[in-house]
Order: C-alpha cells, then sequence, then structure tokens
C-alpha cells in the first residue's frame, strides 16, 4: 500500500518537476504566452493533482477498510468528525494564503489586459512560485478529497456522484471561461460578463443541490449536531474567508496563485464559495433537526428494521424448514440478501473448528459442510472470504475475513473494496473477483460456542451497508445459527434417535446466545448468570444501550420449555437488540418488541401461544428506570437491609395488542444510594423447592441477599446467593431456568 | 412425591340455578406443560363443539398453573370474546393469583373472588 503510494506521488512530482521546465522555458520566451500555454498548464497540474488525489487516498482515506459494530454505531458521528476535520484544511488553506510572504518575491505588475496579472522576473522567482504552488495545489487536493468524502456519506454512491460531477463540471466551465477571459482570448465586455456570472450562477446552484439532502445528519446523536453546529459555523465563515484571501489582488497570494495556475485558482474560488454555501446549509439543517424531524425518520428506520426482523425470523422458523438443512440454509441466504438489499449472500457453517480440524485453506476431508449461496458463485465467494489483501484495521493487517470471524468472534463490515487490489490491465477474472464487489457485511454463525462458520451479505456499491444493518443482520445471525443447529440436530435424530442426548448440544448452543462480557455501568458493579435446567428453557439476559446512550439490562422468561422456546428467546433477544438502540425509552422499546412478536405468527402451533416475559433496568442521566412486562419484580435492598419487591403495573410480552399493552405498562425510576443491591431474578430462582416440598420465595431471596451485603463485588455476592439457594435445596441442579442478574450501587 | 403423576381433574358443572347460559369449569389439580394440552382440547370442545360462550373458570382447587396453561386461556380467550361472550376467571388461590398478576392477566382477564360473583357479572 505504503509504495504504490510512493509511487503515484513521486509520478506526480516528475509531472509538477516537467511543469517547472515549461514554465522556465516560457519566462525566457516571451513569446510564449497566453490562452493555450494555460491551459496545458492546467492539464499538467490537474494530472499531478490526480495522482497526488489517488496518493492521499491510498494513505488517508481508505486505510480502515473494516468496521465492527461499536465503531458502525459510534460512526453516526463520523460526518460530524469530517467536518471537524473541514475546519483544519480550511484554516490550513488561509494560512497559506500567508505563505508567499515567506519568499522575497520579485514581481513585475501587468495592468493591460483588464484586472491585475503578475509576471516573475527571475528565474528564481518563478522556481518559488512552483514551489508554493506545489503546497497549493496539495490544499486544493486535500480540500477536493474531504469535500468528495462528505458529499457521498451514506448517499446512493450514483446519486452522490452525479451531483458532484454536476458541481465539477459547472465549475470548469467557469474556470474555462474565466481563463480565457483574463488571457485575453475573449474580449471582457458586458455580455462575457454576463456569461460569465450566468454560469457562476450554475455553480451555486450545484453547490445548493450538493447541500440540500444531508441523509447522515438524523443519525448523529444530539451532542455530534451540536458540535456541528458550531463547525459548520466555523467552516462557512472560514470559506468565505479563504475566498476572500485568494480572490483578487487583496492579499499577493490571489496574484500570485492566479499566475500559477489560473485554471485551477478559479476552480478554488468556486470551491471555496461551494462550501461556504454548502456548510450554511449543513448549519441550518442541522438547526431545523435539532428537534423534532428526525424522531420521523428515526421511526421510519425503526419499522423498516423490525419488518425485516420479523419477516425473516418468521420465514426461517417454520417446522418443515427445519426438516431440511439444505433448504433451510439457502433460505437464510435469500433471505440475508433481500433484508439488507444486497446483492449476494452466502453462508458457510463446518462441523468442526477451523484451527483443530482442517487446514486453513479450507475444510477438511470428510468434514460436514452447510453451505449456501444466493446470486454469487461458490468460487467467487471462496476467494472473497480468503482475500486478505486490503483488509486492514486501524493499521493492523487482517488475515481474511474468515480468518477475522474465527480470532474476533465479532460481526464487521467491509465498507469500501473488498479488495484494495486494482490491476492496470485486469484480465477479466481480476475484473470479476476485485471489482465487482465493493461493501460487505459479515457476521460469525455459532456451533456450541465456537465459531464454526459466517453469514456474508455483500454489494457492489461502496459504503451500502449502514449500522442498521450491521444490527438487524447480528440479530438475524443468532436465529440463523440456532435454527441450523436445530435443523442439524433433527436431522441427526432422525439419523440416529438419539434426539434427547443431542439436547445437551442445543442448550449449549443457548448459552452462546447470552453475553460472555458485562456493561460498565458508572456507579454500578454488574454481574450475571443464567444456569439452564435439563431441558433447552427460555430464560435469558442481555445488555444494551439505548438511543440516548444509557446502558440498558433485560432479563426475559420465555413462556414454555424445549426447542421452541429456546427459537422464540433467540428472536426476542434479536428484536430486543435492534430496537434498543433505536428506541428512546425502554417503553417504546417493549412496545416494538412485543408489536413485532405478535405480528410473527410462526407457523410452527406450539409457538403460537408463546409469550416472553421481560425485566428492563437503565441507567440514564434521570438515574435508574425499571420497566417491568410480566417479569418477576425488582428486588431492591437497600444498604441498611431493609428491602422491597418493586412491581410497577405491566403485561407479559406477545400477549395482547396495543393500546391495551401500551397503557398497562408503567415505567419507574428507582433511588439508588451507594451500598444498595438491586436484582433482577427469574422464578426458577424462588420457584425452586427443597426435598420437603417448601418453595424457596420471594423472602428467603431477599434474606439470602440482606445477609450478604458485605459482600462488595456483583460476581461474588452472585455466587454467594446461587450457594444459598443450593444450600436450600440441597441440590446443585434447578427443575426450570435460573437467572439472577445483580447490580450493586457503588456511589451515588 | 406421589409416584403416579397428578392429573388434572376437569368437571363442568351446568349452572342451572342460577342461568343455563353460563358454564362454570372447575380446574384442580396440576395445570404444567404435560397436562396443558388435555386442558386444550377440554375447552376446545366445550367452546367449539358444545357452542357455550360463557364461561367462568373456577380455579379454587387449583394448585399450580405453568405458562403452557395461561397460554391456553390466552390461546381461547379472541375466540370467546370475538362471538360475543367472555370467560372470566374465579376463586383463585393466592399464589396462582400472583402468578397471574405478574404477567398482567387481571389486565385481559375479569377475575372475581368467588364464583357466584362472576356469574352474577355475565348479567
Amino acid at each position: 500500500m505504503r509504495t504504490r503510494a510512493l509511487f503515484y506521488i513521486v509520478f506526480a512530482g516528475l509531472i509538477l518537476a516537467a511543469l517547472l521546465v515549461l514554465d522556465l522555458v516560457a519566462h525566457s520566451y516571451t513569446a510564449m504566452q497566453g490562452a493555450l500555454l494555460e491551459l496545458i498548464r492546467a492539464g499538467l497540474q490537474g494530472a499531478a493533482m490526480l495522482w497526488f488525489a489517488r496518493a492521499l487516498e491510498v494513505l488517508f482515506f481508505r486505510t480502515s477498510s473494516v468496521s465492527r459494530v461499536e465503531e458502525v454505531r459510534r460512526s453516526a458521528n463520523w460526518p460530524v468528525r469530517l467536518v471537524e476535520r473541514f475546519s483544519a484544511v480550511l484554516a490550513a488553506a488561509l494560512l497559506l494564503a500567508l505563505a508567499p510572504y515567506l519568499f522575497n518575491l520579485s514581481l513585475r505588475r501587468l495592468t493591460t489586459a483588464g484586472p491585475f496579472r503578475v509576471e516573475p522576473e527571475k528565474f528564481a522567482t518563478v522556481i518559488s512560485i512552483d514551489v508554493l504552488g506545489f503546497a497549493w495545489l496539495l490544499m486544493m487536493v486535500v480540500a477536493l478529497l474531504s469535500f468528495w468524502q462528505l458529499a457521498q456519506v451514506r448517499q446512493s454512491p450514483r446519486f452522490a456522484r452525479r451531483r458532484f460531477i454536476g458541481w465539477g463540471v459547472a465549475s470548469g466551465a467557469v474556470a474555462l471561461f474565466g481563463l480565457w477571459r483574463l488571457e485575453g482570448a475573449i474580449p471582457p465586455s458586458a455580455l462575457s460578463s454576463t456569461i460569465f456570472w450566468s454560469i457562476a450562477l450554475l455553480v451555486g446552484i450545484a453547490a445548493l443541490l450538493l447541500g440540500y439532502r444531508l441523509p447522515w445528519l438524523p443519525h448523529a446523536t444530539r451532542e455530534g449536531k451540536r458540535t456541528l453546529l458550531g463547525f459548520a459555523a466555523l467552516n462557512s465563515i472560514l470559506a468565505l474567508a479563504a475566498l476572500r484571501a485568494f480572490a483578487g489582488d487583496w492579499l499577493q497570494s490571489g496574484l500570485l496563485f492566479e499566475r500559477y495556475a489560473l485554471f485551477w485558482h478559479i476552480i478554488a474560488l468556486a470551491m471555496f464559495a461551494t462550501l461556504a454555501i454548502y456548510f450554511a446549509l449543513v448549519f441550518f439543517s442541522t438547526l431545523f433537526t435539532l428537534s423534532s424531524t428526525e424522531l420521523v425518520e428515526r421511526k421510519s428506520a425503526e419499522v423498516q428494521s423490525l419488518a425485516r426482523l420479523t419477516r425473516f425470523s418468521s420465514n426461517i422458523l417454520s417446522s418443515e424448514l427445519l426438516l431440511d438443512l439444505p433448504k433451510l440454509a439457502e433460505q437464510i441466504t435469500t433471505l440475508a440478501a433481500e433484508a439488507t438489499e444486497s446483492d449476494c449472500a452466502w453462508l458457510e457453517l463446518r462441523s468442526s473448528s477451523m484451527g483443530t480440524g482442517s487446514s486453513a485453506f479450507g475444510p477438511a476431508e470428510g468434514e460436514e459442510v452447510i453451505r449456501s449461496y444466493t446470486r454469487i458463485g461458490e468460487r467467487a465467494a471462496e476467494r472473497i472470504m480468503e482475500e486478505s489483501e486490503g483488509f486492514a484495521e486501524a493499521g493492523r493487517e487482517i488475515s481474511s475475513p474468515r480468518g477475522e470471524l474465527e480470532r474476533s468472534r465479532k460481526p464487521f463490515m467491509v465498507r469500501r473494496r473488498i479488495s484494495a487490489r486494482r490491476y492496470l490491465f485486469p484480465t477479466p477474472e481480476q475484473a470479476a473477483g476485485n471489482e465487482e464487489l465493493h461493501s460487505m457485511v459479515a457476521v460469525p454463525l455459532f456451533r456450541q460456542n465456537e465459531v464454526r462458520g459466517g453469514l456474508y451479505v455483500a454489494k457492489h456499491r461502496e459504503d451500502g451497508f449502514d449500522e442498521d444493518d450491521l444490527t438487524v443482520l447480528t440479530a438475524f445471525s443468532d436465529v440463523a445459527s440456532l435454527a441450523l443447529e436445530t435443523a442439524r440436530l433433527v436431522q441427526d435424530s432422525i439419523e440416529k434417535q438419539k434426539f434427547d442426548g443431542e439436547l445437551r448440544a442445543a442448550r449449549v448452543m443457548q448459552k452462546s446466545l447470552l453475553p460472555e462480557r458485562f456493561p460498565s455501568v458508572p456507579g454500578f458493579d454488574i454481574y450475571a448468570i443464567s444456569i439452564p435446567a435439563y431441558d433447552v428453557g427460555g430464560d435469558y439476559y442481555d445488555f444494551s444501550t439505548l438511543w440516548d446512550g444509557s446502558p440498558m439490562i433485560a432479563i426475559g422468561d420465555v413462556s414454555g420449555k424445549g426447542i421452541s422456546a429456546s427459537l422464540y428467546m433467540a428472536e426476542t433477544k434479536g428484536v430486543v437488540q435492534s430496537l434498543a438502540p433505536i428506541m428512546a425509552s425502554m417503553a417504546e422499546m417493549v412496545e416494538g418488541t412485543n408489536a413485532a412478536l405478535l405480528h410473527n405468527s410462526p407457523s410452527l402451533t406450539s409457538l403460537r401461544r408463546s409469550f416472553v416475559t421481560l425485566g428492563l433496568v437503565s441507567f440514564g442521566k434521570k438515574g435508574v428506570r425499571y420497566l417491568r412486562a410480566g417479569h418477576t419484580p425488582l428486588l431492591h435492598v437497600h444498604a441498611n437491609g431493609e428491602y422491597e419487591f418493586l412491581q410497577p403495573r405491566g403485561m407479559a410480552v406477545g400477549l395482547i395488542r396495543e393500546p391495551l399493552f401500551t397503557e398497562s405498562l408503567e415505567e419507574i425510576t428507582v433511588a439508588t444510594h451507594s451500598g444498595d443491591v438491586l436484582v433482577l431474578f427469574s422464578d426458577g430462582i424462588t420457584d425452586a423447592r427443597n426435598p420437603e416440598g417448601a418453595e424457596l420465595g420471594y423472602q428467603r431471596l431477599a434474606g439470602f441477599v440482606r445477609d450478604n451485603l458485605h459482600i462488595l463485588i456483583a460476581r461474588d455476592l452472585t455466587l454467594k446467593i446461587l450457594a444459598s439457594v443450593a444450600e436450600f435445596t440441597e441440590s446443585s441442579n434447578f427443575e426450570d431456568d435460573a437467572t439472577l442478574v445483580m447490580m450493586r450501587c457503588i456511589t451515588n | 412425591m406421589a409416584e403416579e403423576k397428578i392429573k388434572p381433574r376437569f368437571t363442568v358443572r351446568e349452572a342451572s340455578e342460577v342461568d343455563a347460559s353460563v358454564t362454570v369449569i372447575e380446574l384442580s389439580g396440576q395445570l404444567d406443560a404435560h397436562t396443558a394440552p388435555e386442558f386444550e382440547r377440554f375447552l376446545e370442545d366445550v367452546v367449539r363443539d358444545e357452542g357455550k360462550r360463557q364461561l367462568v373458570l373456577d380455579f379454587h382447587g387449583l394448585e399450580y398453573i405453568s405458562s403452557a396453561g395461561l397460554g391456553v386461556l390466552m390461546g381461547l380467550i379472541e375466540e370467546v370474546r370475538a362471538t360475543g361472550g367472555d370467560m372470566k376467571l374465579a376463586a383463585l388461590p393466592e399464589k396462582i393469583f400472583h402468578v397471574l398478576d405478574l404477567l398482567g392477566f387481571p389486565m385481559v382477564f375479569q377475575i372475581f373472588p368467588t364464583v357466584a360473583e362472576a356469574e352474577a357479572a355475565f348479567k
């Protein structure tokens, strides 16, 4: 990568050197002047800029091609950072306007044709101007690239390109016309002035079009928007200042750069004017979206991703598909491609992990692999999964998409160009393999808690996916993993008649859906554990972040037992995960979940009447909030040993429709103080019986927590309470899934 | 623990002394995942085949109800209400009421302390 960039820079340098020679020759022969020479110079400068652009693109604009879920989520504010960065570019441009004063230039002023022109008097001055001009061209390239980058954020690439090119053509026309006029090829008259300003007006219109719709704006967080307001205003002012500094003969730089690159100088002026307009538009759009309109956009996004997930789940969770493994795999890839509007999708799921059972180059012999390809050939998919070039994450090279899934166990997104390789003269094979697909999302598929494959979707265009795609696909993959695993078990059981034993495997599978790490919540120490009963059950807990950034803990218990319950649980988890980041409150999120689960009536009859109880605790700026949707109450043990069970109103999810469901919900604030303990639990804990048949009950559980308040670490406290429960039941097994989420308040 | 599995016992009592149109169904024993299908079949018979629409479920003898049992109630309530009837719950033991209360069932079902009050509510 670096060497390629170096090659580009050297090439651009050679062009500029040629230009210097041309300038020196032209300086000696006064006959060599005029519009034609200026055009040739503009061409050479343009070529140099193009190579600079390619080098900078490789070095700075495309280094990180792989993005994780968290990054993508954070990247909602990425355009804001681009706007921030633009301030530096514009400030540098302004400083450059003062640079000519550092040189001792000897210039002669010409006033013959229209406005002031300057001509260097000495060879040394010619060289100085070319050196300064080099810096100036570089500034132009950086500014244009930054603008190009900003203009295509979250836009359909074709649309963005078209508008940008439209702007470029208008600016080019202005520059060409201006060049002819200043060089005397067209006499300065009232008519030519009118023409000039009419084309300039076109540039203004193109600028308005570029800033007319900013699809990334609604995604930015509130803080991001506040930053944006400041920087958009600053950029607009800086651009106006740059326009003033470079235009005319107010500063030496104006005349000087006009002398160096007349064509590009006019382009630069057009660019500064455009940027001033663009950032003014950004400023005002931000001002207006600060309040309400964004909610409308968010709602539509939410409805969309919800509909996609619901469709996906209800399609896979049908009993006939669970009996037909290849068809199920095919259905998963087809739906994944459909739901993300991808050009192709494929999946692979191996029976053993890569590290142990097979070589890095593919599955070992005799290994059972489930594969499915939608609108892509096996060879092309295989090549993409093994392609290592062009994958980099913050400077770290990544072996290959397949290896990366195995290593990180996390989904990732490739925003631009799956392969960075660009052949000068590609063979058809290379062109097909490397140029066709530019963006991709890969999510791991698990089997028995190990990454055994992945689900991939890819698009022809760059930056084709957004965070919703990644979230939804991640939620899909949980359902898909579980469905594939179940289908495999069913297949095996038909073959081997030992379905019961294999249930254990499904149990391990289910456990893999629980989060591995606990969130860090300021002021709280958190630990959670879920112990499955012998049958696969339906308890779950999960952590997510609401739209306003507050962390949320969810505990859930799906009605019923067995594989159908765990599938329902996987679906609930998926819905909660995809809804939480786009919902402002827990109540809204639960309403959405209820709608999704009710709307989705899978054809498995045993699933039809399933419901799920949810207990949710969020840690926001307004304090700890609690919402109970049919789940067991929240136990709040105060530091002084007093305790209460908080049981606000709330129906279980999946039982009734709006508006009754919404009316039933009551979200409350829990006032916590240092030393308090909050416990979410499932009825598997309180329903546990001792050999005499007595139930553990709420009061005993509260007593266990109160008696162990001296244990400060949430993890130790949880384990101690589990030990107390086991002491009571005189058994280490639970009849029902038992889940505990412990939240210990360590500060106010 | 008893050796043989405790099965729920269902009896249908025609509440003729009050109003023949109200059917009282007494539930007793344990209504769990194993016995729920049996209960579902029974209830479907009463609703679909016998065409009963005004039902009172007498829970007073019920020892345990699992989510599967609750699912049966949820599964039929819409059907019963769609044809102008209702299903009311009566005489819930404290523990059973607690489970239903947690899940929010009082929002969906009318719950009465005694069978008589539930019957009277159909007036």
